[in-house]
């Protein structure tokens, strides 16, 4: 869910040149198979929009695998790793297609990628059918897919975040701050109930009150009449809004003067996402968000991995660059401690549940039923020389798919997130029990 | 027509030997072929036949599709009620459409069609806790009637049986009174309404047997998909359906099909290869529209002429 938008133009010149480049390393290759007996490859089908509405989110993600799989030289365990990419433009019954097409046509072992959480619900029937490893690490942040229920699959790992995570985090962190009244603005669709549903439940369960929500549509042009209707007794506004529509609030927010008397928390950092920042300039200062991920962490492990995507991309790394390389780790990983015999679905994907590596993310593992267990940032913007940044401002380590709840109080609860729509003003309702 | 019997017969007779021939991945490209191309056959029943554009023919197919969903998951209705209450729902979608499109003629028919399309997405899109939203409704499973339609083959055969069916029944109905009315109405509405005919009741019958089969075909698309989502329902699965009986010859039925199978096809081949398959199809499109403006049949029509000519 987290980064919507942003058109970039795709590029793959690789094609001609990496056919060549077989074509003449291919006699050497025979040699070197005297040495060694020649194992088929790892095959990897990797499905992410490389065009439509997401295709940065797929293109960072991917940037994030070739770069872990070029570290180990594109081999684990004596096989040759192969990726083959398609495009789901972000279209579920073709994402289906392609899914189709690589397990049955390519032959494929596994699938990875996955940015929109209805591709990714529509190929985990398919793949769970198929008993086809499925590793999540664009995006793709559907809770179901990873709590028993009937959407569950068991052959399913994400490295990448669920939906409801950030949410917990800004609750936890508004709390903390001794905020305990909030209004809420959030886009209208199923990504965004599930977003303010999560930050709601969290928000309640700490004792902290919605005073007001609103739901202007995703293609909102003018948010000045959501501003001047805002709850004026609310002690910071919190945003979810996907696409243009942050990047036009903000800056409505703060012509209509009200930036400065309110907090702001922007869950999944959507309007101070790093591409719109320039172009909010200092009116982003001050924001705060909350995500997996921001490039600005101190860690050697962050500090590496950012250094070298710049040099390969010539752009910072959103959240799916990580994730990409974390699920590239994670595969990796698995096939090393099952010999390479990745064929063997329930050994591979057992062995996955079992990873743990430190990342650009900071340290993760994997639960059991196959969701990373991460840490969540909150960030700050801030001008550092010419440019805004998001600097990390607390984190909170090893969150669980559900922190700050476990399974079972989770589960306890009555209504689903979406069925909270206009009734998070409410926290009885939220927290009614089964 | 004896001719015709026999391509027919030729033809079932080859889609009966595909699943031996094919592996399961383009039996599966095949399925979903024949059910765009039953989609693409019910809008030229309206736009080759009836002379009436419509930019909202994809509401009808997710119409059929998320009545079939939300009856199977969300009401557990068993596959034989679930499947024919998704026509049936098409249909009074169809007919409701009709009784309030058909007063505007044209460019404005085309709006109003889309303007109402655009509703039902709305509802798809926005009613999350009964439709899902944005992401759809997963985990339908495939039916059995009398057989487990749950693998490839069987089900090709399933969707070959219903679109075989679909495109005689539509090939009876254009060859008939009611057809060769329909065709009248399209060349001059004033001089059929002189002859006698009740136009505005021959439209709104193409209209209401359009919807149908557009809704049958979203009932077959469910079950290959086994999910639904608000893209089915989406401007540009009306505009591609329109594209398909463009590109294949407006009012010949079989040239849609043909459309229909050339554009899935090209989609799925081309994306493959190339990250730019936008764009190639594009210049196909644009290709077809300056130098095939009547589409495949036309061109093997004038083909077929200039040889006689010869």
């Amino acid at each position: 869910m987290a980064n919507l938008a942003w058109l970039k133009p795709a590029r793959n010149k690789r094609g001609a040149t990496t056919l060549i480049a077989a074509a003449l390393a291919a006699p050497l290759a025979l040699a070197a198979a005297d040495a060694r007996a020649q194992q088929p490859p790892i095959k990897i089908g990797v499905i992410v929009p490389t065009s439509g509405t997401f295709t940065a989110n797929g293109e960072d993600a991917l940037a994030g695998m070739r770069m872990y799989f070029d570290e180990i030289g594109n081999e684990i365990a004596g096989r040759k790793i192969q990726l083959i990419v398609e495009d789901d433009q972000g279209k579920p019954d073709v994402g289906l297609t392609k899914a189709r097409k690589l397990v049955e046509s390519d032959k494929v072992q596994m699938l990875a990628g996955f940015v929109s959480s209805a591709v990714t619900l529509a190929v985990s029937e398919y793949a769970r059918d198929k008993k086809i490893p499925m590793i999540i690490n664009a995006d793709g942040g559907a809770n179901e897919l990873t709590i028993p229920g009937p959407l569950f699959n068991p052959t399913l790992v994400r490295f990448s975040q669920n939906g409801r995570t950030p949410s917990a985090a800004a609750a936890a962190f508004i709390y903390k701050q001794g905020w305990r009244k909030v209004a809420t603005i959030t886009s209208d669709f199923a990504g965004g109930f599930d977003t303010i549903g999560g930050f709601a439940q969290a928000f309640c369960k700490l004792g902290g009150t919605i005073t007001q929500e609103q739901y202007p549509p995703l293609t909102t042009n003018d948010y000045g009449p959501y501003i001047t209707n805002l709850d004026r007794s609310a002690e910071a506004v919190v945003t979810f809004l996907p696409g243009a529509g942050g990047l036009r609030f903000v800056k409505q927010f703060v012509e209509l003067g009200l930036k400065d008397k309110y907090p702001m928390m922007d869950i999944f950092g959507q309007a101070v996402y790093e591409p719109n920042l320039p172009q909010l300039g200092d009116a982003a200062l001050g924001i705060y968000s909350t995500l997996h991920y921001t490039p600005m962490i101190k860690t050697p492990e962050n500090e590496r991995f950012v250094k070298a995507y710049v040099e390969r991309n010539k752009r910072l790394p959103s959240d799916n660059g990580p994730d990409g390389w974390a699920g590239a780790k994670g595969i990796a990983e698995a096939a090393k401690a099952v010999g390479g015999k990745v064929e063997d679905t329930e050994k591979f994907i057992a062995a996955m549940k079992g990873v743990k590596f430190a990342s650009a993310k900071g340290d993760l593992s994997v639960d059991k039923y196959g969701q990373v267990i991460q840490a969540m940032y909150v960030r700050r913007t801030e001008k550092a020389g010419n440019d805004y940044v998001n600097v990390p401002i607390a984190s909170y380590e090893n969150v669980d798919q559900f922190w700050p709840f476990s399974l079972e109080e989770f589960e306890s609860y009555k209504y689903r997130y979406a069925e909270l729509k206009g009734s998070t003003t409410n926290c009885a309702k939220v927290l009614e029990k089964k | 027509m004896g001719r015709a019997l026999l391509i027919a017969l030729i033809g079932a007779a080859a889609f009966a030997v595909l699943p031996a021939l094919l592996p399961s991945y383009y039996l599966g490209l095949v399925t979903k072929m024949m059910i765009f191309a039953l989609f693409a056959m019910s809008l030229d029943l309206m736009v080759g036949y009836a002379g009436l554009a419509s930019l909202g023919h994809a509401a009808f197919f997710g119409l059929g599709a998320y009545t079939v969903g939300l009856l199977i998951v969300r009401a557990h209705v068993s596959e034989w009620i679930a499947f024919p209450a998704g026509v049936l729902a098409a249909t009074a979608g169809g007919a409701l459409f009709a009784a309030l499109a058909l007063r505007a003629r044209g460019s404005y028919l085309l709006m109003i069609t889309l303007a109402l399309a655009q509703v039902v997405w709305g509802i798809a899109f926005g009613w999350r806790t009964l439709t899902g939203g944005d992401d759809g409704l997963p985990g339908i499973p495939r039916p059995v009637y009398f057989i487990s339609l749950a693998g490839e083959t069987a089900f090709f055969y399933f969707v070959l049986l219903f679109t075989g069916i679909s495109a005689l029944l539509l090939a009876a109905i254009v060859r008939s009174p009611f057809g060769r009315a329909l065709r009248g109405i399209r060349e001059s509405e004033t001089r059929m309404q002189a002859l006698g005919f009740n136009v505005w009741r021959h439209q709104f019958t193409a209209f209401v047997i359009a919807a149908g089969f557009a809704g049958l075909a979203g009932c077959l698309y469910v079950y290959h998909n086994r999910f639904v989502s608000p893209d089915f329902l989406h401007v540009v699965v009306s505009a591609e359906a329109l594209i398909m009986v463009i590109l294949g010859g407006v009012g010949t039925l079989l040239g849609p099909a043909i459309g229909a199978a050339l554009i899935i096809f090209l989609e799925d081949f081309i994306s493959s290869q190339t990250q730019r398959w936008l764009l190639i199809l594009g210049i196909i499109y644009v290709a077809t529209t300056l130098y095939a403006p009547r589409g495949i049949i036309g061109l093997y029509k004038e083909y077929t002429a200039r040889k006689k000519q010869r």
